[in-house]
């Protein structure tokens, strides 16, 4: 791999709450390299926001990033001071949300939430960027871009807002986008254009793009590296394709096995049995083992380290750890 | 607004003039045949009905009844005594708003700390303390023991300043009832403006005016606190009758010669051509403020245009 824009080594986000302590975010470690497009999959609750938003210190209370660092060229993020963080975000990280509709401030102009960012970050006057905000909405594809700068958000449909935040996001040319699950809240065929011009920018320019879903057909459509979160830690990793031909970990497993699949007529589709384990009462062994239809003893004992193949897809389950019995399951027929 | 007056008009009148007795009734020393002279003399023996279109009509041509008891036109007397409330309303309503929104979004981006404890503390001692409480423990403090407020009225007993010194000497006596009624409303709008600051700093445009790089002053002054006022516009519009009604039990315990004193003294006579009138400003106040309001929204808030625009 390359160089790597941002490295994250065993991010640890906890939150407090009456007294207890649940692990929202785990021993977290990756890194993005530049121009890809990493991809962190899970189900909803498995730490994949949380760890969006600790790359820019922006977990509310009661949540709190607990350990680990968060390397960006070279310089831990969390040992930033406040100048120093409010300079990184929107100017070399940027960050796009799941919402759109509530996302832009409601009683202020399109125009002036763009203009916003690049004045704060570069130095230009308001005419300027006026003028580069009403570029921006040409990039991402708008029609009637100097009217759509007089707009307010209430005026704009859901999918021409993510394209707006999308402007925001791209405008001091960022390094790294991170886009928390930008499609979720949009309609289908939106979805699709939302996910063509992501991945259209990112060929223009070299950004990379830490992106956050649960949608697998997404993760098809845009990844080249995919992260598998389950209950706040790591199962699995690999490249795309590697992953989605290749799952190992029960988890990724079950995953792919409940989507459904054009062509294939099932009167219901697969779903893991179970839920997603109380973050703040995790089990002492893998916190999957509940749920798991190859769980073994040693399971409920210890959580299972990561281990790494010679192609460098990680999982982290004892089926793949050297000297137990392995898994001759491997995925071909899913 | 002008059915909603009638229609008000129609209610305060035969709520008043339905209730038993009058200015006359209470007066022993009166025999049966003077009350008769006497109420023909002031058409009280008419229908009611008629009476209700007398006064309508009185009421279209600006005369507004007379005061018995005071012995002058209910305007007049109004316009007396009003503007003597209307300036301790005036302050403290200035007063209130200002220390409530300082302390309230500060409390509010300071949440779960010290101050932040400390001021829901003071409100709730703003909420639960009685104003004839506080009213006398001020009185007691600085105008008995430390001697260095008057303890009532508008002006000191026998004074004769005119001018800068005239004012001078009112705004010494207003202090205290000023002080009074600020500590009283401060709780609860302290308390309001905590609460819609917490509401708009979990909003999600937050969140994206901090990943934008903004500082925290900008995210709070610009993104939050524009969108933590917009409900208080209502709010403020309300206050507008207020600031003619007079606070009377504070009016009372400062001996401030406002409208609210003479708002009790006239229900005790049933002096209800002064009431009528007093209710039927206030109640055109808050029709008034209620306009305001909505007018003030409008230009606030970009949601609500009362022109519409095309949408994108």
């Amino acid at each position: 791999m390359e160089e790597p824009i941002i490295t994250v080594r065993n991010l640890q986000t906890f939150f407090h709450l009456e007294g207890r302590v649940s692990k929202a975010v785990d021993n977290v470690s990756f890194s993005v390299p530049k121009g890809k497009v990493i991809c962190i999959v899970g189900e909803s609750g498995c730490g994949k926001s949380v760890t969006a938003l600790s790359l820019l210190r922006l977990v509310d209370f009661p949540g709190r990033i607990a350990g680990g660092e968060i390397l960006f060229h070279n310089r831990d993020i969390l040992k930033m001071n406040t100048k120093e963080i409010h300079n990184l975000r929107g100017d070399k990280i940027s960050m796009i949300f799941q919402e759109p509709m509530t996302s832009l401030n409601p009683v202020f102009t399109i125009g002036r939430q763009i203009s916003e960012t690049l004045l704060e970050h570069t130095l230009c006057d308001r005419k300027e960027a006026w003028e580069k905000g009403v570029e921006l909405i040409k990039k991402v594809g708008l029609p009637r871009a100097e009217k759509i700068m007089d707009s307010y958000p209430h005026e704009l449909s859901g999918g021409m807002l993510q394209r707006v935040m999308i402007a925001i996001a791209l405008s001091c040319q960022p390094e790294l986008l991170i886009a928390d699950e930008p499609t979720t809240a949009l309609d289908v065929t939106i979805q699709a254009q939302v996910l063509d011009l992501l991945r259209q920018l990112r060929d223009q320019s070299d950004m990379s793009i830490l992106f956050i879903t649960h949608d697998l057909g997404v993760v098809a459509e845009i990844a080249d590296y995919v992260i598998v979160m389950y209950a706040g830690r790591i199962i699995e990793e690999a490249p795309v394709t590697e992953l989605f031909r290749h799952p190992r970990h029960p988890y990724t497993r079950g995953l792919l096995k409940s989507r459904p699949v054009i062509g294939q007529r099932r009167d219901r589709l697969y779903s893991i049995k179970g839920q997603v384990p109380d973050l703040s009462e995790l089990p002492q062994g893998c916190y999957f083992a509940d749920r798991c239809e190859s769980c073994m003893e040693a399971c409920r004992k210890e959580y299972p380290e990561s281990v790494s193949d010679a192609g460098g897809h990680k999982t982290a389950c004892l089926l793949y750890k050297e000297g137990v019995a392995n898994g001759s399951t491997t995925a071909e027929d899913y | 607004m002008i059915p909603i007056l009638f229609g008000i008009s129609l209610l305060i009148f035969f709520l008043f003039a339905l209730m038993p007795g009058d200015y006359f009734s209470s007066n022993r020393r009166l025999s049966p045949q003077r009350l008769e002279e006497l109420r023909a003399l002031y058409g009280m023996n008419k229908p009611l009905i008629v009476r209700y279109f007398i006064w309508l009509k009185n009421v279209f041509h600006g005369d507004f009844g007379f005061s018995l008891q005071h012995m002058q036109p209910v305007t007049t007397l109004i316009n007396q005594y009003i503007w003597n409330s209307f300036i301790v309303a005036l302050a403290t309503l200035f007063f209130t708003w200002t220390i409530a929104l300082v302390i309230g979004i500060y409390s509010a981006t300071k949440q779960y700390s010290i101050f932040d404890r400390l001021v829901t503390l003071g409100v709730f001692a703003s909420l639960s303390v009685p104003s004839f409480f506080i009213g006398l423990l001020l009185i007691k403090l600085f105008g008995v023991d430390l001697h260095i407020l008057p303890i009532g009225g508008m002006i000191d007993t026998g004074s004769t300043t005119t001018g800068l010194a005239y004012v001078l000497e009112v705004l010494r006596h207003m202090i205290l009832p000023i002080t009074v009624l600020t500590f009283l409303s401060v709780g609860s709008l302290t308390r309001y403006f905590r609460t819609g600051m917490l509401e708009v700093l979990r909003m999600d445009f937050i969140r994206t005016a901090r990943a934008k790089g903004l500082k925290e002053r900008t995210v709070i002054f610009r993104h939050a606190l524009r969108n933590a006022i917009l409900p208080a516009i209502t709010l403020l519009a309300f206050e507008l009758p207020g600031l003619f009604s007079g606070a009377i039990i504070t009016e009372q315990i400062f001996s401030w010669p406002g409208i609210g004193r003479i708002q009790l003294d006239a229900l005790s006579a049933r002096d209800y051509p002064v009431l009528m009138t007093l209710t039927m400003l206030l109640a055109f106040l808050t029709i008034l403020g209620n306009f305001l309001a909505d007018v003030l929204y409008a230009a606030a808030d970009p949601r609500i245009r009362l022109t519409k625009k095309e949408g994108g």
